[in-house]
């Protein structure tokens, strides 16, 4: 018995050896191409004095990326196929001098995939997938003396045979030093559902948290690899070149980039410059059944688009049609119906065919049910081809968020979103594909203003759909539909110390989604979805899914919220609105949950005690008038000068009416202080005092006119901003 | 800082807290059996500890999920996980077995198993047993009986031959219904003793709490010896056994003694003066050392060799111990290595074990004083202590002895957060200057502060902290003084120019000359907090505001002042007018950092009444009215 084991334990040990050589060696191989090859930059050691405040500076810094594909034979168990194997190394280079703790921290440490095998054998066959990391690096001391790390000192944190975690502590790293590290990832990869765009793609946005002195990008593609890539946003495009053996080169480099610093109201993939690049196996063979594998850009993802409508490969979801229908119960109520109320009720069968049903690790966190969003692009497609089918004329929008990169600079499918424009005279209809509480005709705040493509589609047949295509923009929506409206009535309890504020709060359009996803329940949101429609109950619908009717009980028990979490919900909007916990909440309801578009206001009520906001003053009291409204946005100085547009979340207003009850005895002075008026192109605040009788009327409104505003008109936002700070800090006194 | 053992030693009652679910109840446990049991391997000689949990849960809710974790390492090992629900094997169980990581901790050896037990339905029973063993009676320490969750009746036996010395003392076993039998199994020749615990409550985690040990019932198994096969075993049977453990461990940790007379060459050279020199190299060690927790095996007990942490520039508490005490004989002083428990730990060394230390430092004697060292604190300054190590039971390495001391408590003025300003109204704002001065404690949380973001974005910071990230308390001239002397003071001086804390109506001023109003929001809500509150450490805190009352005006009204003192806190807050200014004087003073639930009701009072006195305002009219 011993003698098998001998010899399996020696056959172990003999294979760790020959991996542990063999790992060595390639990493001394690396080490040598990387520190061996590297451009001139990555000797410099000293650091312009303009720098000399910076937490850290990065001397040089190279992502350089190589790629190989090449189609192998496999043998499988009765047939032989052919592989595509993708060799990639990856390797980030950089050279930082760290200039104090905080930078020592953030460089201190490397931490890795040092090893990942995923490799799948079907008895002889086996198709690769391995990953290995290997890492370099060298302290260089403010005196000039170098010294290479020993990362043979590293710790794994996880140490299975094909899953290796690495994580090094740099030794003798101090502030003042200069650290040349490098990362080298080494894939390779026969799993062809690996090798696409989407999965293959990279963005190297072009500002870092240090500034750079040196940059470059670097890569290289066998010519059996297909390459897209965009320069967005004022990036330079990458200079592109064959080498003798065939490959392409795309690189670029760039001297002093600037620093990422945050900044209120931006759109990161609008506004900062960056590359974008992705690679796949050129073969057609490699991208069968995979129509996305090679889509890059607005143009091939357009047709991917159009090619999804083909309804033997994408059959098409009859259910929402199906809802709407019984909902009518009639074809002749159907037809007697105008058009946009029959269109609101598909869009709404939609939303409780895709909200109103689970999946089964749903009831894993059914907190999270009331944040789903649709993918719009394929319920798009869908609503498309029902309407198609119903002779329902439509437009399908092509658009881009406004939070992710702009449609001409789409790159994978997923950047792309859609939304359907229904013809109706000169009022068209919309349907937007967002989240469980946007309304039939509800433009989402992330598609207004924003330019889109329309395509008309036209039915040939079950696998053609043509498609008329024109330019058009979304439309805005004023910042009066998106809108808040709040009365707060106000009095001091006996202590003359705490006040007691009774809200009745309502919210329109873009306003109203976060207040409905919070205060509602997810079973408030489903019986909702599900009386729109007169749709299955939810028990039933849990029904129709064996996964979901086994969690069926715990779907119905948990989706509902407990009188404690009810509070809490209240408690926490509260507490963001008036920046401090209340001492004490109460009457705490959802008047309307808005989910039905005829009652589209969103409105709810509470009353709060709120401590420190009452001075006393001798025999008078002071109240912190300007904080019963909540706080207003306020600006560093820092944010004062701005060079780069003003992307706001949506064009919006607020309005608040306070009444002070002022107690008996005393008088309100300093009410003609909270009387202001700003306006400008870019909004206006307002705000305006009268006593009658016992009671202090405050009423304030702030208007945010546009969701876009050029960088040129900042100083009008900053007024505006300004105003409203000033006014958060007014005061009245009671006098006795 | 917590070195490995804590973790393994005290493994039921601190990884069932770490990972348990307290927010709200979705499990009971209805019942809870856990053997444990002293037997001799005679394949290892050695004694061993067997162990079997046995935990049934009732769910309380459909879908009722519970983080299953179990710690596990070198000494502590898992023999088999058995998972049921409702009488059946849960589909594809399967539970994982994984280093345990935490952002405290580089580097541990520490591994955690881990499964999801998932109850489908409400009333529906998962029961899970684990079973384990303990290789080392040094490394079985504590036996904890609360769980995350509310347990409805627990049995914990622990079964003892006689030829096993062990004492299970108890530990918070006040308040709570738990009851002891001991049987003797003349068959075995051993003692069954069995703990019976119904209706114990779940853990919770606060913020400002005691530590675990002082919160929950729990055994501590002080392993002494045991005569068994043959031979005697002896393990922590007095402190010197623990003590001579520990020796052995620090015997050669110096692996290139070169290297080390040459730093504390480099570091004292130019000095002339004692203790200077030994500044020179305590200091060196807390800013060019970073800590870094890394426990591994015997790592977790034994100090990385000094030479090596000079080299790697970074160390855990006992590597920076370990370098300190290095350089400091190395330049011809008297250093001892030391160890001690934190605050955290409610045990001494009374009883010997290995759960009752968790930290290491350095002692120096000089002139017949010995200062502890602690180069972990990285802004604390020669001869300051921190709260956590104040008061604390310390063992000193003396060769073969020890010596058993207590690390000082700090003076009343080692901490400070001193504000005095000069301020004057103009054009209805309040101007001046303000000096703040920080010291000991209060300085190293300002620092750590700084420290801990870029450059550049310092005087943004503390402008933010200055002005409570309130944009109308205008800092300007900010003059911050060195960070890099930990002998000095950190200083602040600015000019400020605020119209928040002023209000005109018609020609009366009302004036708030407090902007920071520490504990406004202090009250302890008592429906909710269950444990004791521990401040962060003693506090100082003054604030001086003085303001020139302008021409033609007089204070029409003074806040009433506030005076309040008990052996534990001192709340003064004072309007003093003299001449044409008048002053603002607040002291609050934290002399006990630990506020007893039985206090809450009085602090509770006591920060109504300054609360109060915050909303008071002064009032300034003109002369003439």
């Amino acid at each position: 018995m011993k003698k098998p084991l001998l010899l399996l334990s020696f056959l172990i040990t003999t294979c760790s050896a020959v991996y542990a050589q063999s790992y060595n060696e390639k990493a001394a191989e690396i080490q040598k191409t990387v520190w061996g090859n590297a451009t001139p930059e990555f000797s410099l050691k000293q650091v312009p004095a303009k720098y000399a405040n910076e937490s850290a500076v990065i001397l040089a810094q190279s992502y350089n990326i190589q790629r190989t594909s090449n189609l192998k034979f496999k043998f499988l168990i009765v047939t032989a196929s052919i592989a595509n194997r993708v060799t990639r190394v990856s390797t980030l280079h950089e050279r930082v001098k760290i200039n104090d703790k905080s930078a020592l921290e953030r460089y201190s440490t490397l931490e890795y995939q040092k090893k990942l095998d995923k490799s799948m054998s079907f008895l002889i066959a086996k198709i690769n997938d391995v990953h290995n990391t290997y890492i370099g690096a060298k302290i260089i001391k403010p005196g000039g003396q170098e010294t290479v790390v020993n990362t043979g000192e590293e710790v794994l944190l996880k140490n299975t045979g094909k899953d290796q975690k690495g994580k090094l502590a740099i030794p003798g790293l101090q502030v003042g030093d200069i650290l040349d590290y490098y990362i080298s990832n080494n894939d390779l990869s026969e799993n062809a559902m690996e090798d696409s765009y989407k999965k293959n793609d990279q963005v190297y946005v072009l500002a870092d948290e240090y500034p750079i002195l040196n940059y470059s990008l670097y890569f290289q593609f066998n010519s059996k690899t297909s390459v897209y890539y965009i320069a967005a946003n004022g990036a330079p495009k990458l200079e592109e070149s064959t080498l003798p053996n065939g490959d392409l080169v795309y690189k670029l480099s760039k001297k002093e980039m600037p620093k990422y610093q945050s900044q209120k109201w931006v759109s990161v993939y609008r506004q900062y410059p960056y590359i974008e690049i992705s690679s796949a196996a050129k073969s057609k063979m490699m991208s069968m059944g995979n129509p996305t594998a090679k889509a890059g850009g607005l143009t091939a993802n357009k047709e991917l688009f159009q090619t999804f409508f083909h309804e033997v490969n994408n059959p098409i979801d009859e259910e929402p049609k199906k809802i709407m229908k019984d909902y009518f119960d009639s074809r002749k109520n159907l037809k007697a119906a105008p058009l946009d109320s029959s269109m609101k009720i598909l869009y709404d069968a939609w939303k409780l065919r895709l909200f109103g049903n689970f999946d089964k690790d749903d009831v894993d966190d059914l907190k999270a049910l009331n944040y789903r969003t649709a993918k719009g692009t394929i319920a798009t497609i869908n609503m498309s081809r029902l309407l198609t089918d119903m002779d329902i004329v439509h437009e399908v929008l092509l658009v881009c968020s406004r939070n992710t990169s702009s449609l001409d600079n789409v790159f994978n499918f997923s950047d792309l979103d859609a939304v359907i424009r229904i013809s109706n005279g000169n009022k068209p209809l919309y349907m937007c594909f967002d989240d469980a509480v946007t309304h039939f005709n509800e433009i989402p705040a992330k598609f207004q203003g924003e330019k889109a493509i329309s395509l008309v589609p036209k039915r040939k047949s079950a696998t053609k759909y043509v498609f008329d295509e024109m330019n058009t923009t979304i439309p805005m929506v004023s910042a009066d539909k998106n809108h808040v409206e709040e009365k707060v009535e106000v009095s001091l309890l006996a202590d003359m110390q705490k006040l007691k504020v009774q809200r009745l709060v309502k919210q329109t359009g873009y306003m109203r989604h976060d207040g409905q996803k919070n205060l509602l329940s997810a079973m408030d949101i489903d019986n909702g979805l599900m009386e729109l429609v007169k749709g299955p109950p939810l028990a039933k619908r849990l029904s129709k899914n064996y996964e979901t009717k086994k969690s069926a009980d715990a779907f119905l028990g948990g989706m509902g919220k407990s009188q404690v979490e009810v509070r809490k919900s209240f408690m926490d909007e509260a507490q963001e609105q008036f920046g401090q916990e209340p001492v004490q909440i109460s009457d705490y309801k959802v008047i309307n949950p808005a989910l039905e578009n005829n009652k589209p206001v969103f409105e709810f009520s509470s009353t709060v005690i709120l401590n420190n906001l009452v001075k006393k003053a001798g025999n008078n009291y002071i109240v912190d008038a300007g904080k019963l409204k909540g706080s207003f946005v306020q600006l560093d100085e820092k944010d004062r000068k701005r060079t780069r547009d003003i992307y706001m979340p949506a064009a919006r207003s607020l309005t608040f009416t306070i009444n002070l009850a002022i107690p008996q005895g005393y008088q309100a002075k300093g009410v003609e202080e909270l009387n202001t008026k700003k306006a400008n192109k870019t909004g206006s605040f307002t705000s305006s005092a009268t006593v009658k009788g016992n009671v202090l009327s405050i009423i304030v409104s702030r208007v945010y006119a546009g969701n876009f505003e050029k960088a040129a008109d900042w100083p009008l936002v900053t007024e505006l901003v300004d105003a409203a700070f000033a006014f958060n800090n007014q005061k009245i006194l009671l006098e006795k | 800082m917590i070195k490995t053992f804590t973790f393994c030693a005290i493994g039921i009652l601190f990884v069932k807290i770490a990972f348990g679910n307290t927010a709200d109840s979705v499990v009971t446990i209805s019942s809870a059996i856990e053997n444990y049991q002293f037997v001799y391997n005679t394949k290892t000689a050695s004694v061993e500890i067997k162990q079997k949990l046995t935990t049934t849960y009732i769910a309380n809710n459909f879908q009722a999920s519970v983080p299953v974790v179990q710690g596990y390492n070198n000494h502590f090992t898992i023999t088999n996980v058995e998972c049921k629900v409702d009488g059946r094997i849960p589909w594809g169980f399967k539970p994982t077995y994984t280093y345990y990581g935490s952002d405290d901790i580089f580097y541990s050896d520490q591994k955690i198993c881990y499964f999801p037990l998932i109850i489908p339905k409400k009333g529906g029973l998962g029961i899970v047993t684990f079973a384990e063993t303990v290789d080392d009676p040094r490394y079985f320490t504590n036996i904890g009986f609360s769980e995350s969750y509310v347990v409805n009746q627990k049995q914990i036996v622990v079964k003892v031959p006689r030829w096993m010395k062990v004492e299970l003392k108890e530990y918070n076993f006040n308040g709570f219904n738990i009851t002891k039998s001991t049987q003797y199994i003349s068959g075995e020749d051993a003692d069954v003793i069995t703990f019976t615990i119904k209706n114990l409550p779940a853990t919770k985690q606060e913020s400002n709490s005691p530590g675990p040990t002082y919160l929950y019932p729990h055994l501590m198994v002080l392993c002494k010896s045991a005569t068994v096969g043959g031979k005697t075993f002896t393990y922590f049977n007095t402190l010197d056994d623990q003590y001579k453990w520990y020796h052995s461990l620090i015997k050669s940790t110096i692996a290139d003694q070169g290297a080390i007379t040459a730093k504390a060459k480099e570091l004292t050279g130019g000095q002339t003066n004692d203790i200077e020199k030994t500044k020179a190299i305590f200091y060196y060690v807390q800013d060019n050392i970073r800590y870094i927790a890394f426990e591994d095996g015997m790592a977790g007990f034994k100090p990385e060799n000094a030479d090596e942490v000079l080299r790697k520039k970074y160390g855990d508490c006992k590597g920076m111990a370990n370098l300190t005490k290095a350089l400091l004989t190395a330049a011809g002083y008297d250093a001892r290595l030391c160890w001690l428990g934190t605050k955290h730990i409610a045990y001494d060394y009374q009883t010997p074990s290995l759960a009752v230390d968790n930290h290491m430092i350095c002692a120096l004697n000089y002139k017949g004083k010995t200062y502890f060292l602690d180069a972990t604190e990285s802004y604390l300054g020669f001869d300051e202590y921190a709260e956590r190590i104040q008061g604390r039971q310390i063992l000193i390495e003396d060769g073969e002895k020890y010596q058993l001391t207590k690390v000082p408590v700090a003076l009343a003025g080692q901490n400070a957060n001193a504000q005095i300003s000069k301020l004057s109204i103009t054009a209805g704002a309040i101007t001046g200057t303000v000096n703040y001065v920080w010291k000991g404690e209060d300085k190293e949380e300002i620092l750590t502060g700084i420290n801990s973001i870029k450059r550049e974005k310092t005087e943004d910071a503390m402008v933010r902290y200055l002005s409570g990230d309130n944009n109308d308390y205008k800092v300007t001239n900010l003059a911050l003084s060195g960070t890099s002397n930990p002998d000095k003071d950190l200083t602040a001086t600015y000019a400020l120019t605020t119209k928040n804390g002023i209000s005109l109506f018609g020609k009366t001023y009302y004036i708030d000359l407090d902007n920071t109003k520490e504990f406004i929001n202090g009250a302890i809500k008592t429906d909710e907090r269950r444990h004791d509150y521990w401040f962060s450490h003693r506090q100082n805190l003054t604030r001086n505001a003085e303001l020139a009352i302008p021409q033609g005006y007089k204070v029409a009204s003074l806040p009433a002042a506030l005076k309040i003192v008990n052996p534990n806190y001192e709340f003064h807050v004072q309007y003093v007018p003299a001449g044409d200014k008048v002053t603002y004087k607040k002291s609050i003073i934290i002399k006990n950092t630990h506020l007893p639930k039985t206090g809450f009701a009085q602090w509770n009072a006591d920060i109504e009444q300054l609360v109060k006195t915050y909303n008071d305002a002064l009032t300034i009219k003109p002369i003439s009215e």
